[in-house]
């Protein structure tokens, strides 16, 4: 087990080292550096040679790259170009409000979505089922940007009873959370009533209901049980995935998280911003993705089985 | 005697002549959602092969009248006028031109690098298998929209820029689905027993194995096409997208935006037209997959 656990974590490094490869070069071969979009024009040559020497734009990019990641290894993600903060601070002072941003999304999608989900299994084939399964549909289709913009025209232009962006009242976190949690609750819908319907079919429920077991029992202990390993499965790794910046919902609301900084970063061309929050938000998904792969280690004996030793010395799925 | 034969043989030749497409074409004419979704779906594609026909670019799409501009929707403008006073209605047409040509072809792309990829790494195995994978986790690591943007901003904006940034963001999925796909083929017994009759790797690749995924890859492609419909439209509307005046659908949305207060038609319109072509796109390509795995539907 804990073998397991250090072959994952060893496996992140390249992970984190290709990411960072990857998103430094792209970032930094972009036409045009961070001094290119200041305004220079009353500066002279000279200035601005001083400025790409004092941020170190004039080595050639390999070596930027070196040194980079020699100061990643000392857990320096360096400074921002245009705030002078270091990159850690900015992501910590920002993760926060993403993490209030994603709990709230992940509530209305939980709350919504795996009720309905349970519902449709039941009643399969019926209006109910059906409606369940175009609004999951819908919730995949409709451009997530777009359903922000249309509830900020409903409800706080035409309505006037909810802020259209910011985060400073506490009313502010509830449109991005809808809009975030709507494209999300799609996906969860369809696992739920997909698995559901995979138990409600088995052996063991009709024994249940055999022996004389109320059928909320059969559902809520026996059914929704074993369902309950893919839907948390599902949920969790949304749940990392929108904490790891939610870019387009942060930008429509103008919502202060990690997603709003990286776009902000780009177009600013502020090469350290982005680098250090690309990185840092790849060790989020994994680390998360690692943590739900023991949980059901933990919660599914089935899953232990397949990767830990058996007899014989032979080892599956590591 | 002879008669029943033949009748007998014509039974038997309707049955091989449904091939395996005919099947699942049968099975998809029974579903209505899916049917509905492949009309909308063809007919956006009839609009945007002859948007050049019932539109002149110049004049009516990029062409601008100050006088008209932000008149509300009305009959003679069905969808309401820009900032610029152009018809929102003519644009949105013509847009499905760019919108939908810029899904195509990054598709395409992705499918160009990652079909044979998956379909390498599920065949060959080993070391090239394990390699590749990894190089997939790494770009699987960074969500596709950051990816994206991360992309146009190296290349810089323009619209073969935006076609390679979203099919390079969307390789990794398609190769790891093709792989899946070629991984359950190549265990199969016919697979197994046509190298036992010792045909060429090559042969048994493309006759045997690659037809028999092609299923799974064709309703990976429509989703996919769905997704990179939304993806072109997320760029343009940080303003990564199509250079202006344009009227890819993104940036449209992206431009009424700033009228949103007195003029929210112009933000609502480009993106039902969205939510329409990925709402059939989507029911289509389930359809698909209903269709071709029956064992699915329940």
């Amino acid at each position: 087990m804990l073998q397991y656990i250090w072959k994952r974590l060893l496996l992140l490094i390249p992970v984190v080292l290709g990411v960072s490869l990857f998103i430094f070069l792209a970032v930094n071969a972009a036409s045009g550096d961070f001094v290119d979009s200041l305004n220079t024009d009353d500066m002279t040559k000279e200035e601005i040679i001083a400025i790409r020497a004092h941020y170190g734009l004039d080595k050639p990019l390999l070596v930027r790259y070196g040194l980079y990641m020699l100061d990643l290894l000392h857990g320096n993600l360096g400074k921002s170009y245009s705030t002078g903060l270091p990159v850690f601070e900015m992501f910590m002072s920002k993760i926060g409000n993403t993490l209030y941003l994603t709990i709230g999304a992940s509530l209305v999608c939980w709350i919504l979505a795996i009720p309905l989900g349970i519902f449709a299994a039941q009643h399969q084939g019926s209006i109910l089922d059906n409606a369940a399964s175009v609004l999951g549909v819908l919730g995949l289709s409709i451009p997530n940007f777009w359903l922000g913009l249309v509830l900020i025209i409903v409800f706080s232009q035409y309505l006037r009873i909810l802020p259209s962006g910011g985060a400073e009242t506490a009313a502010s976190v509830i449109l991005p959370a809808i809009t975030l949690g709507t494209g999300q609750m799609a996906v969860l819908m369809r696992t739920t009533r997909s698995t559901m319907v995979d138990c409600l079919s088995q052996d063991y429920l009709r024994t249940a209901r055999a022996k004389g077991v109320a059928e909320k029992r059969v559902i809520n202990l026996h059914a929704l049980r074993n369902a309950l390993i893919p839907i948390i499965n599902i949920a969790l790794t949304q749940f990392a995935a929108s904490l790891a910046g939610a870019a387009l919902t942060e930008t429509v609301f103008s919502w202060p998280g990690v997603g709003k900084m990286i776009i902000d970063g780009i177009n600013q061309r502020d090469t350290p911003v982005v680098c250090g929050s690309l990185i840092l938000k790849c060790i989020i998904i994994s680390l998360t993705v690692l943590l739900i792969d023991l949980l059901f280690v933990a919660v599914d004996p089935r899953v232990k089985t397949s990767f830990v030793t058996v007899k014989g010395g032979k080892k599956e799925n590591v | 005697m002879f008669k029943k034969k033949e009748k007998r043989q014509s039974i038997a030749s309707q049955y091989a002549k449904r091939t395996k497409l005919g099947e699942i074409w049968y099975r998809l004419k029974k579903n209505k959602g899916a049917m509905v979704g492949l009309a909308i779906v063809a007919l956006f594609v009839l609009i945007a092969i002859f948007a050049d026909v019932m539109f002149d670019y110049d004049t009516q799409i990029a062409g601008y009248n100050l006088r008209n501009k932000l008149i509300k929707p009305s009959l003679e403008h069905p969808f309401g006028t820009d900032e610029m006073g152009r018809d929102l209605f003519a644009r949105l047409l013509y847009g499905t031109r760019f919108s939908m040509a810029i899904a195509f072809s990054s598709v395409l792309f992705s499918v160009c690098v990652g079909l044979p990829m998956g379909a390498m790494c599920g065949y060959l195995g080993g070391k090239f298998d394990l390699i590749a994978m990894r190089l997939l986790d790494i770009l699987r690591s960074i969500p596709g929209i950051l990816m994206g943007i991360v992309i146009v901003s190296w290349l810089g904006q323009s619209t073969v820029n935006l076609v390679i940034a979203i099919g390079f963001s969307m390789v990794a999925p398609l190769a790891s689905a093709t792989r899946a796909a070629v991984l359950t083929v190549r265990n199969t017994e016919y697979v197994e027993s046509a190298r036992s009759i010792g045909l060429s790797e090559w042969r048994i690749v493309m006759v045997h194995i690659i037809p028999n995924c092609l299923s799974t890859i064709l309703v990976q492609i429509t989703l996919r096409v769905a997704n990179a419909i939304i993806a072109a439209s997320s760029l343009s509307f940080l303003g990564l997208g199509v250079p202006i005046p344009s009227p890819e659908w993104g940036a449209l949305l992206s431009a009424g935006r700033a009228y949103i207060r007195n003029a929210s038609y112009l933000t609502i319109f480009p993106g039902m037209a969205i939510m329409v072509l990925v709402l059939s796109l989507n029911v289509l390509g389930d359809g698909l997959r209903d269709a071709m795995d029956p064992k699915m539907h329940k």
